[in-house]
C-alpha cells in the first residue's frame, strides 16, 4: 500500500502523541507536530534577498518577507522558506455528483470525492466559496483525522468513481494535490479538478501529470473584468486552457454570468469565439447562473432569460456543447446529439435521471460525442 | 364597511372558509380580520412564487400558465354560482332572529327556525352543485397542467414544500421552497459529536425531543410506538455519528442525514388521511395542481409577463412614471383574451369577500404556506 509523506509524518506525529511518557520519542512527537503547523515545505520557489521568498507558482509572482503569506493565504515565508498551509486536513470532504464540477461529459451520474483546502489565487467578488476560498487553511475548521489512504478506501467503499479537487483553489497547494490525484489514479479512480487557471506554465504542467479531467472557469472576456472583479489577468487564463488541451486532458470551461459585469453579448461571443478557435468547437461551456454573494450580495441574480441568450451565443459561435448550470430544472442541463439533436444525457440539476447513450455514441444517429464515459 | 365586512364574513362562513377565516371571526374585529386576511394572502403568493422561480418556466410555459391560471379563477368563481348577497344577508337576518329566541329560552320550532334551515339548505345546495362543477373543471385543467410541465419540473414539484424562506443551498439548484434538504440534520449531527459525553445522552434526547415535537405540531401527530420507533433510530444514527472520526463522517454524513428525516414517512400518512377523507366535491387533484391552481396563479403570472393586471397589455418601461401600458400590443394574443376574461370573472369574488377571495377557500385546491423552517 502506497504512503504519502504527508501520511508518513502524521503516523509519525501520532506515535509521538502515543508514547508521549518516553522523553525521547516525546521530543520526536513534539517536532513532528511543529513541523506540521508550519507546512510542508512548498515547490516552485525562490530566496529572494535576506529571508525573503519569491513565490513562482501564480503569477503574481509575490516577494514574501520573513512570516508572511501569499495573497492566496495557502502559502508562507517560514524562516525564509516558502511553506504550504494547505498540504494534510482539508476543510471540505464530500462525495458529490461529478455534474457538480461543473463535468457534463465525464462518467455521468457517478460520485466523485470533493475535496478542498481553503485558498484561492484570485479574489473574486462574486466567489460562491468565499467563506473557504478567502481565508487560508489556518483560519476555517479542518477535517481532522484526515489520511490519503484511509479516505480513499472509504470513498471507494461508497463507490466512487473518481477524484476531484475543486469549491476552492486546487493550484493553490499543488504538493498536496498532485499527491493525491496520484494515489487515486493508482486506484484506479478518475482525476478532476476544478479551477480558476491562475497559475503559471511550468507549475500547472506538472500539476496535471495524474488528472484526467479538468474545467477551467473563464470568468470574463476583457482583462479589466480580471482586473476589477477577480484581482487577476485573463492572459495566464487563457494559456493555463490551452495547455489542459496540449496536455490532452479532457478540458470543459465554465463561466459565472453576472448581470451587468459580463453578460454583454459582444463579451461573451468573444468567449465562444475564442474557445472554438483555441480549444476546439467540442469544448464543453457552462453558463452558470450567479447567486448573490460575498461582495455582490447585493446584486441580482442572472436572469433565465440572460443565460439563455448566452448559450444561443455559445452555439452560434460554433460551441457543439452549451450548458446551463445552477439553474433547475432546465432543458439546457441536459446533453443533445449536435448532430441528430436526440437528448442524451437527462438531467435534473446535477442528477442524471436518464442516460441514452451507447457507449461514446448517439444511439440514433451513431455521432461520437467527445468525453470520458468509461 | 360593515354591510361589507358581515358579508364577507358570512361568505366565507357559508363557503367553509379555512380555519383561520373562521378563528378571525370570532376573535378579530373585522378590520383585524381584513388586514389577517391580508398578511396570509401574501404568505400564499410568497409560497407559490417560492415554486415558480424554481421551475424556471419558459416564455410559452408561463403564457399556457396565465392562461390556466384565468381559466382556474373562472371555474372557482363557480363553485359560489346563485349564491347572492340578498340570500346571504337573508340567512344572516334569519340566523340572528334564530340566536335571539333561542337565547331567550323559546322553543327551536315554528317559522324562525324553518326559515333559517330553508336559506341554510338552499345555500348549500348551490354550494355543493357549484362546487361539482367548479371540481371536474379544476380536475381538467390539473391534467393540463400536468402536460405542460416538464419532467424535471414535475420532479421539482413533487419535492416541494411550501415555505416563505427557502434556504439557500448552492449545492442543489433544484431545490424548490422547502423541498427535502439535509442541511440542518448535518448540522445537528456536528452538533452531537462535539458534545462531551458526560452531556451527550440528555443532549441527545433533548434534540431528538425536540424535533419529534416539531413534526408532531406542524406536520403529523405521532402515536407512541411510532415516536419511540423515530426516537431509536435517531438515537442509533447519532451514535453512528459519534463513533466516526472525522473524516469518515465527512464522508457518511449525507447518508446518516438522511436516516434522520421523516419526509417520506409523513407524507405517506398524509396520503393515507387524504385517502379516508369523505367524499366532500373537492377536486381531486396531483401535487402540481395543489401548488399551483390558486387564485394566485394568474395575478403572479400577468406580473411576471409584464402585462398589466387589468388590460392584459405589455407594460414597458417608462422613464418618467415607471411602467405604463404598451398602445396595442399585448403579451400574445391568448393570454389578453383570457385576462379581459379574468376581470370580469374574478371581480365579484374578490369585492364579495372584502380583500381576499383566496382565503375564502371555494373549491381551491389547498395550497398551503406555512412558515416552517
Amino acid at each position: 500500500m502506497l504512503m504519502s509523506r504527508r501520511d508518513c509524518l502524521r503516523l509519525v506525529a501520532g506515535l509521538g502523541a502515543g508514547v508521549a511518557l518516553s522523553p525521547a520519542l516525546k521530543y520526536l512527537g513534539g517536532a513532528a507536530q511543529a513541523a506540521e503547523a508550519a507546512g510542508e515545505e512548498a515547490q516552485y520557489w525562490q530566496s529572494s534577498g535576506r529571508d525573503a521568498v519569491k513565490c513562482t507558482l501564480c503569477p503574481r509572482q509575490e516577494i514574501l518577507q520573513k512570516g508572511a503569506c501569499g495573497i492566496c493565504r495557502a502559502r508562507q515565508n517560514v524562516d525564509g522558506k516558502l511553506r504550504t498551509l494547505a498540504w494534510n486536513e482539508p476543510c471540505v470532504l464530500n462525495i458529490d455528483p461529478v455534474e457538480q464540477n461543473p463535468l457534463s461529459h465525464v462518467l455521468p451520474g457517478e460520485a466523485f470525492l470533493a475535496v478542498a483546502h481553503a485558498g484561492c489565487t484570485l479574489q473574486c467578488k462574486y466567489c460562491q466559496n468565499w467563506e473557504i476560498s478567502q481565508r487560508g487553511p489556518r483560519e476555517v475548521s479542518n477535517i481532522r483525522d484526515f489520511q490519503m489512504t484511509t479516505s480513499l478506501e472509504h470513498a471507494l467503499k461508497r463507490k466512487v468513481k473518481g477524484i476531484t479537487f475543486t469549491y476552492t483553489e486546487p493550484t493553490t497547494h499543488p504538493e498536496f494535490v498532485r499527491d493525491m490525484a496520484a494515489l487515486a489514479k493508482s486506484r484506479g479512480l478518475l482525476a478532476t479538478m476544478s479551477t480558476c487557471g491562475y497559475v503559471m506554465p511550468l507549475p500547472f504542467k506538472s500539476l496535471l501529470t495524474p488528472f484526467h479531467a479538468v474545467t477551467i472557469t473563464y470568468k470574463g472576456a476583457s482583462d479589466s473584468f480580471y482586473k476589477e472583479v477577480c484581482g487577476g489577468e485573463l492572459r495566464p487564463v487563457l494559456e493555463a486552457m490551452r495547455i489542459a488541451r496540449e496536455e490532452k486532458k479532457w478540458l470543459e470551461v465554465a463561466t459565472l454570468v453576472l448581470p451587468g459585469l459580463n453578460d454583454k453579448s459582444e463579451d461573451l461571443r468573444t468567449q465562444a469565439k475564442w474557445i472554438v478557435a483555441n480549444l476546439g468547437a467540442d469544448t464543453p461551456w457552462h453558463l452558470e447562473k450567479f447567486t448573490p454573494m460575498f461582495e455582490y450580495k447585493n446584486m441580482r441574480p442572472t436572469p433565465q432569460a440572460t443565460l439563455e441568450r448566452a448559450r444561443d451565443i455559445g452555439l452560434e459561435a460554433g460551441l457543439r456543447y452549451v450548458y446551463l448550470s445552477n439553474i433547475a430544472p432546465h432543458d439546457n442541463n441536459n446533453t443533445y446529439c449536435p448532430k441528430c439533436k436526440k437528448l442524451l444525457i437527462q438531467r435534473l440539476g446535477f442528477k442524471v435521471t436518464d442516460n441514452q447513450m451507447k457507449k461514446d455514441a448517439c444511439p440514433a444517429c451513431g455521432e461520437k460525442i467527445p468525453g470520458l464515459w468509461a | 364597511m360593515r354591510y361589507l365586512s358581515a358579508v364577507a364574513l358570512l361568505l366565507a362562513v357559508a363557503l367553509g372558509a379555512g380555519r383561520l377565516g373562521a378563528e378571525e371571526a370570532g376573535m378579530l374585529d373585522p378590520e383585524m380580520a381584513k388586514i389577517a386576511q391580508s398578511v396570509r394572502q401574501l404568505q400564499r403568493e410568497i409560497s407559490t412564487i417560492n415554486l415558480l422561480n424554481g421551475l424556471n418556466l419558459t416564455k410559452p410555459q408561463q403564457e399556457k400558465m396565465l392562461e390556466i391560471g384565468v381559466r382556474f379563477r373562472a371555474a372557482n368563481a363557480k363553485a359560489v354560482e346563485g349564491i347572492t348577497a340578498e340570500m346571504l344577508l337573508d340567512a344572516e337576518r334569519s340566523f340572528m332572529t334564530l340566536r335571539a329566541e333561542i337565547q331567550k329560552g323559546l322553543p327551536a320550532d315554528g317559522e324562525v327556525p324553518n326559515a333559517a334551515a330553508k336559506i341554510e339548505k338552499t345555500i348549500k345546495e348551490l354550494r355543493e352543485k357549484g362546487q361539482a362543477a367548479a371540481a371536474d373543471e379544476i380536475e381538467a385543467l390539473d391534467v393540463e397542467l400536468n402536460k405542460l410541465l416538464t419532467p424535471g419540473q414535475l420532479q421539482v414539484v413533487a419535492e416541494y414544500k411550501a415555505c416563505l424562506i427557502p434556504p439557500a443551498n448552492l449545492k442543489n439548484p433544484v431545490r424548490a421552497g422547502q423541498a427535502s434538504d439535509s442541511l440542518q440534520q448535518v448540522r445537528a449531527l456536528r452538533t452531537l459529536r462535539d458534545v462531551p459525553e458526560k452531556s451527550y445522552p440528555k443532549a441527545r434526547d433533548k434534540m431528538i425531543d425536540k424535533y419529534l415535537d416539531y413534526v408532531e405540531k406542524h406536520q403529523i401527530r405521532l402515536t407512541d410506538k411510532e415516536r419511540e420507533r423515530w426516537a431509536q433510530q435517531m438515537r442509533d444514527v447519532a451514535e453512528r455519528a459519534r463513533k466516526l472520526n472525522d473524516a469518515a463522517f465527512e464522508l457518511e454524513k449525507e447518508r446518516l442525514a438522511q436516516a434522520l428525516q421523516l419526509d417520506a414517512f409523513v407524507e405517506k400518512v398524509r396520503k393515507e388521511m387524504a385517502e379516508r377523507q369523505p367524499e366532500r366535491y373537492i377536486p381531486k387533484v396531483s401535487k402540481a395542481g395543489h401548488f399551483l391552481l390558486v387564485p394566485e396563479l394568474a395575478p403572479l403570472m400577468r406580473e411576471r409577463l409584464n402585462l398589466h393586471p387589468e388590460t392584459g397589455k405589455m407594460l414597458v418601461a417608462n422613464s418618467e412614471s415607471g411602467l405604463e401600458a404598451k398602445q396595442g400590443g399585448s403579451a400574445s394574443p391568448a393570454a389578453a383574451g383570457t385576462l379581459a376574461a379574468a376581470v370580469v370573472v374574478t371581480a365579484p369574488v374578490a369585492g364579495a369577500a372584502g380583500a381576499n377571495s383566496a382565503d375564502a377557500g371555494q373549491t381551491t385546491t389547498g395550497a398551503d404556506a406555512s412558515a416552517e423552517e
